[in-house]
């Protein structure tokens, strides 16, 4: 086994992300009091499912994010996309939104993030952020998403 | 969801509102119970509904949850009656497949070698998330000649043979692929991916033959019952699962362009004759060609760590025999191709676009897409079942021709969820059980061992003797493990 040095193992999910069971792959309910935080929790809800339980040390300014999307599905899928292609391929681990625009209705993003170095060896390959029961929906206690990922 | 029984192998889902088609599912009692109550049968129904579809919408007997289509589905669509492509319908991880090494060495002389074999297997060979070389990156003009000649590209660099090209599916290279249509982020994951394995399910498996069903078959493709065998699966990485996702989005758009409803918008797509639908099919013809590769390439390490271990001292005594691991075939079981196939009452040809998610092409004697060692008998297939106990190789029947536009089924299916998976094997060794079974396992993860241990599968065998028995496949050998390197 390769190991991951100068990284906590935390197996707790992220406040308000829920996993859900599904056959083949993986997914999480998320809940929030607003729709900012909502994005923030599945953000860390996405990070902490690629990067299994272990949260790395240290901190981070990462590149401002700006997305554009058809609906607020859709700019919710981007957004996750966007946090894991940095996670993989860019070695950035989101683990705080510092401030973020969203316009819901516009669909369009705009946020500044921070994090740190991703593990060098997480545990598990995310191939994508699915379509498939995607919701984003305002509830009782505020809003609620649920998204299921390829793995 | 309503379902009835067509004979011991077959399940009918009745065609009711928007479907357009049966479905048509392969199981016996057994496996039938098992997802009777699963979302992917309701997958199967969702599919039936999509413009251009034909026959029926089909689910394997390794069927379970997807997104969007089932894992082990498989429909095809007539562009002549405006029928469409979806990049739901051929998966994140385009092309991706299994190829099957035979060799000339019996499991008694690889035994006291296999942990050495193991550790240099997984040193040179990449695995896990994202993982890539360090040594051996392109640059985007690489990845670039890669997307657009495939595997004559790895024959160039000496990373394989011409024999080698005549067993993989389509020479290992796909005609009309679009290098340009494929993105910039895509290219950049595929720079230093080219060779590895992955994580998840995907693996490289050292095995034996252990049993032969048809010995004639087995011997034509050089499988001998007690000699090694290696397995790869794996597929495009993160360059295709890049294309997959890039493409979902201008799909989605597309199907409101074109007027067609999604019960699922994971089943975005767009009909195969337009700009949005071409443009995806030369993406993912590209990102194929890139999976073809890098399974050709861990299929070259495979042979150079074979050579480092049987070529010293006490070895090589065989001229090299040891370690050219002849390929069989490489096949795969994630995508969607132009094919002809027979349907309706007039039984004409008619071109279709085939997708199989999780299923396996499966070529029926004679056909002419063979290579010519394998056109008398069949197609090889490859199912591969979990890490401790067996898997199958099959050949391509005239009743998949008929009834499955010519495919089967492609691994064992899951039966748990990889949450429960984690949580069940909380607190095991599981590293030194398979050991104590006389298997070698190499991770990068233990996540990944947690996710993927026996009891999350299927019993292959149950899934192997339903596609046997349906005729939409036929056994010829099973192989059990001895060495597995995982993600």
């Amino acid at each position: 086994m390769r190991e991951n040095v100068g990284h906590t193992r935390v197996d707790a999910p992220p406040e308000g992300v829920e996993p859900l069971d599904h056959t083949a792959d993986v997914g999480f309910e998320v809940h929030a009091p607003t729709p900012e935080a909502l994005f923030e929790r599945a953000a860390l809800g996405a990070v902490w499912l690629a990067g299994g339980s272990l949260l790395p040390e240290g901190e981070i300014e990462g590149a401002p994010v700006e997305l554009e999307a058809e609906d607020a599905a859709a700019l919710l899928r981007s957004w996750l996309r966007e946090v894991l292609f940095r996670f993989e391929v860019e070695g950035f681990a989101l683990r705080a939104v510092q401030q973020i625009e969203l316009d819901l209705e516009g669909a369009r993003l705009g946020a500044r993030v921070r994090g740190c170095e991703a593990p060098p060896n997480p545990e598990r390959e995310i191939k994508g952020v699915t379509w498939h029961g995607l919701e984003l929906v305002p509830d009782r206690d505020g809003w609620r998403a649920r998204v299921i990922f390829d793995v | 969801m309503e379902i009835e029984r067509v004979d011991g192998f077959r399940w009918r889902i009745p065609r009711r509102g928007a479907m357009r088609v049966d479905g048509l599912v392969f199981a016996d009692d057994l496996i039938m119970d098992a997802v009777r109550d699963d979302p992917a049968l309701e997958q199967v129904a969702n599919v039936a509904t999509l413009p251009g579809i034909v026959g029926a919408s089909i689910g394997m007997p390794d069927i379970h949850w997807g997104y969007g289509f089932p894992i082990g589905g498989v429909a095809a669509f007539d562009p002549a009656e405006g029928g469409i492509i979806s990049p739901g319908g051929v998966g994140y991880d385009i092309n991706c497949g299994v190829r099957l090494h035979t060799s000339r060495i019996h499991v008694d002389e690889l035994r006291p070698r296999l942990p050495k074999l193991m550790d240099l297997l997984f040193e040179r060979i990449p695995a896990g998330v994202g993982k890539g070389y360090e040594s051996f990156v392109l640059d985007d003009a690489g990845v670039r000649g890669i997307l657009e000649r495939g595997a004559e590209w790895a024959l160039d660099e000496g990373l394989a043979t011409e024999a080698d090209l005549g067993r993989i599916e389509d020479g290992g290279r796909l005609a009309g692929a679009d290098a340009e249509a494929v993105g910039a982020r895509a290219v950049r994951r595929g720079r230093d991916q080219v060779g590895t394995v992955g994580s998840g399910n995907h693996f490289i498996e050292v095995g034996w033959v252990d049993e032969l069903y048809d010995e004639e078959a087995a011997r034509t493709m050089g499988l001998e019952r007690g000699h090694v065998t290696v397995f790869i699966h794996s597929g495009s990485r993160g360059l295709g699962y890049q294309v997959c996702d890039d493409h979902l989005d201008v799909m989605l758009k597309a199907s409101k362009r074109y007027g067609i409803e999604l019960p699922d918008r994971q089943l975005a797509c767009a009909p195969v004759e337009s700009p949005e639908g071409e443009h995806y099919i030369g993406a993912m013809r590209a990102a194929a060609n890139f999976a073809f590769v890098n399974r050709q390439v861990m299929g070259h390490r495979v042979r150079e760590v074979f050579q480092r271990v049987f070529g010293g001292a006490g070895g090589g005594d065989r001229g090299g025999a040891e370690w050219s691991l002849p390929l069989v075939y490489d096949v795969a079981h994630n995508n969607a191709k132009l094919e002809r196939h027979a349907v309706g009452a007039d039984g004409a040809e008619r071109p279709l676009w085939v997708h199989r998610k999780g299923a396996t092409r499966a070529f029926p004697p004679g056909h002419p897409d063979l290579p010519p060692v394998y056109r008398k008998l069949g197609q090889p297939v490859f199912i591969p079942g979990d890490m401790g106990r067996y898997s199958y190789v099959l050949v391509g029947t005239p009743g998949a021709a008929r009834e499955t536009f010519a495919s089967t089924c492609h691994g064992a299916g899951r039966l748990l969820s990889r949450r429960r998976s984690r949580r069940d094997s909380r607190g095991r060794d599981l590293i030194g059980e398979f050991r104590r079974q006389g298997i070698e396992v190499r991770a990068s993860s233990g996540g990944t061992v947690a996710e993927e241990v026996p009891e999350a599968y299927k019993d292959v065998a149950d899934v192997v003797r339903v596609v046997d028995g349906a005729g939409i496949g036929r056994r010829v050998a099973r192989l059990r493990p001895l060495g597995v390197l995982k993600g």
